[in-house]
């Protein structure tokens, strides 16, 4: 009866993932924390909106608990990855991550050369006047 | 007679259980080269690093898998927590045998210089391919480079 228990409980346990955070822009990092069981092995594979891998880590479980980084590229495009978690004991499951766009940011022109220009336009003009005048009297 | 066969039995179950808690497969060895296949850890931006490896396989797994261990092998690239890059091969290797892999992973110009961290996994496929069936093949290895402007 408590071994029928024991494998009931070990079939239906699953890993836990979180991912932190969960919405996150290209060049940050995210946390991925894994909870099994006791010292199992679990492979991590993060798949791209695309559906190219572009992240896969082997981590050994402490006490049930693990984690991993991954810094999501500056590249990276925009959308859903899959986190996809298989652990030796404990199981399979899978975690959504949004990587948003990047927001580019304000684009303000530059009058400094114009405004330059004008000044020393104006000062030779004043110049100009001034000299004339001068000259006339 | 009976304390004999008992002790053959014993042993056997003991030689079977060692096994079974060891990997399938060992990775003997990684080494790093250059374009022109020489050995070296340090290379420029720009530059694509080739990563050699060799796994074996036991003989006593011919047991286990008379017909070979069929296996994923995957050489990561990492700059601190960012993977810069993948090159992999699927493959089956006899108990007894060993497969040599030369994968070439290319750095970009505008890649940061530093440390670049190698690593290799075996496994018998990806946790998306094989769910709760998923499992490592070998104890994973690492090298590390420098990477210079």
């Amino acid at each position: 009866m408590a071994v029928c228990l024991l494998a009931a409980a070990l079939a239906l346990a699953v890993p836990t993932i979180t991912v932190t955070p969960s919405t996150a822009a290209p060049g940050s990092i995210v946390t991925i924390s894994i909870t099994g069981q006791d010292s199992e092995t679990c492979g991590i594979e993060i798949r791209d909106p695309a559906n190219t891998v572009i992240f896969t880590k082997q981590i050994t479980l402490s006490n049930g608990a693990g984690s991993v980084q991954w810094g999501i590229p500056s590249d990276a495009r925009a959308g859903d990855y899959t986190v996809y978690v298989s652990c030796t004991t404990s199981g399979t499951a899978t975690e959504t991550l949004t990587v948003t766009p990047l927001v580019g940011g304000e684009v303000k022109k530059d009058y400094t050369p114009f405004i330059l220009t004008l000044a020393v336009a104006t000062i030779a003009a004043a110049s100009f006047v001034l000299l004339k005048r001068e000259l006339k009297g | 007679m009976k304390k004999a066969l008992l002790a053959v039995v014993a042993a056997a179950f003991i030689a079977a259980v060692a096994l079974a808690q060891t990997m399938p497969i060992q990775i003997t060895t990684v080494t790093t080269k250059n374009y022109q296949g020489t050995p070296t850890t340090t290379f420029k931006r720009g530059d694509v690093i080739i990563v050699e490896t060799t796994l074996t396989c036991p003989t006593g797994y011919y047991y286990y898998a008379p017909a070979g261990v069929s296996y994923l092998e995957l050489i990561t690239m990492w700059f601190k927590n960012t993977m810069m890059g993948l090159t992999l091969t699927r493959d089956t290797i006899a108990p007894g045998g060993s497969k040599t892999f030369g994968g070439g992973i290319a750095t970009r110009v505008g890649d940061p210089t530093g440390t670049y961290t190698f690593e290799v996994y075996v496994w018998n496929g990806f946790p998306s391919e094989m769910g709760a069936a998923w499992a490592p093949l070998a104890s994973p290895a690492t090298t590390s480079v420098t990477v210079t402007p």
